[in-house]
């Protein structure tokens, strides 16, 4: 899909965009979309990265962030007051999707084995000095060792896998 | 539920080195002062309301375009609620180097239209494109500051018979040789008219399409 400039494709759509007359699309069909947006599919952005940070297809990290939003599969984690909720893929490769409490901390720790963490929402400090905010991939060697802590503002969801 | 496979484009991520502390914002979604771009990065973080707000300033047009495309704004509805998601999984890989945010969505619904067109059956989208292109108005760009104004200028300066051979091919995908049959005009005329169009065009936009434009 080539929106460049440089292809006639691009060149056209900003010359026909300017030449059509707008139409508002129904509010209901807004509400619904947003809805979506906010429920379902609110973490599918980070769904290609999931996918290849954790060794997954696109469709069962699309799965995954999905299943994420719903209720139904969370159970109570290790840390105080996480909870944490996985599906047969990410079971497969070893990972979780864990919720931590604002203010939680995970105390300093060694890695016997490669641990990573893909942060989805809220800030996740590293030895009280790098954030790592949505997005943010935290890849840490078999040997290294560090504490996490959560910003005290706003849980955190992170998708965590040992290997 | 869907999966658009578009966007993992060897997975060459676009995100601009984003400030941590650019988290996203729980304000209401309405951000009449921010910028397409500034409300894209907000956005390939994870903020939700910035997305909205992008939805709300380009929807109507990307739905037009649809609307245009397919000939039915109720179809075209159908398919906007797919762009908009779909943009939403691509975003972290949008490059403003590439093309405007409007662009990019309208890129989208091209493409999805295309695709829904390509299922009705070639025959009858051929006639359906031309019964569409002299009912539909000859819409000119409207200009509403100095670069819209010039792509007006240049978009005038084509001859009805080179929009026509444009539109047919920009909005319903028909090639050279389908627009010659359609239009009863040598191929070889179709092709110098959508070739002198585009370089009048270019010439106002800027890039190159050399070489490129041969449906």
């Amino acid at each position: 899909m080539n929106t460049h400039r440089d292809s006639a494709d691009g060149l056209l759509t900003e010359t026909f965009g300017d030449a059509l007359a707008p139409i508002e699309p129904p509010a209901s069909l807004r509400a619904q979309w947003l809805e979506r947006l906010r429920g379902s599919e609110r973490f599918t952005l980070f769904a290609a990265e999931v996918a290849r940070v954790f060794g997954l297809t696109l469709d069962d990290a699309l799965a995954a962030l999905r299943a994420a939003q719903t209720e139904e599969p969370w159970v109570a984690g290790r840390q105080p007051g996480s909870r944490w909720m996985t599906t047969p893929a990410l079971r497969e490769r070893g990972a979780v999707i864990s919720r931590l409490v604002a203010g939680s901390r995970i105390a300093k720790h060694s890695h016997a084995r490669r641990e990573l963490n893909f942060v989805l929402d809220g800030l996740l400090v590293e030895n009280d000095t790098t954030s790592h905010g949505a997005g943010a991939v935290i890849d840490m060697p078999a040997g290294s060792s560090h504490e996490l802590r959560v910003s005290d503002d706003e849980p955190c969801l992170v998708v965590f896998a040992e290997r | 539920m869907w999966a658009f496979p578009w966007c993992v484009s060897g997975l060459r991520l676009n995100v601009v080195q984003v400030d941590v502390s650019m988290q996203p914002s729980s304000a209401n979604g309405l951000e009449t002062d921010a910028s397409d771009l500034d409300l894209i990065r907000r956005a390939q973080v994870g903020d939700v309301e910035a997305f909205a707000t992008i939805y709300d300033r380009h929807a109507a047009v990307v739905l037009a375009l649809g609307s245009r495309m397919l000939m039915s704004t109720a179809d075209a509805q159908d398919l906007l609620q797919d762009v908009f998601l779909e943009a939403w999984q691509c975003v972290r890989e949008y490059d403003p180097a590439r093309a405007g945010v409007r662009t990019w969505l309208m890129v989208r619904m091209r493409s999805r239209a295309l695709d829904r067109l390509a299922r009705r059956g070639r025959e009858r989208l051929l006639q359906q494109a031309v019964a569409a292109l002299r009912s539909g108005s000859s819409a000119v760009p409207r200009a509403h500051d100095e670069h819209s104004l010039a792509m007006r200028e240049a978009f005038e300066q084509l001859d009805e018979q080179e929009r026509d051979s444009l539109a047919l091919m920009y909005f319903w995908g028909l090639t050279a040789p389908e627009i010659s049959a359609q239009l009863s005009v040598p191929e070889g005329t179709v092709r110098s008219r959508i070739a002198r169009g585009l370089r009048m065009l270019e010439q106002v936009l800027g890039g190159s399409t050399q070489g490129e434009g041969e449906p």
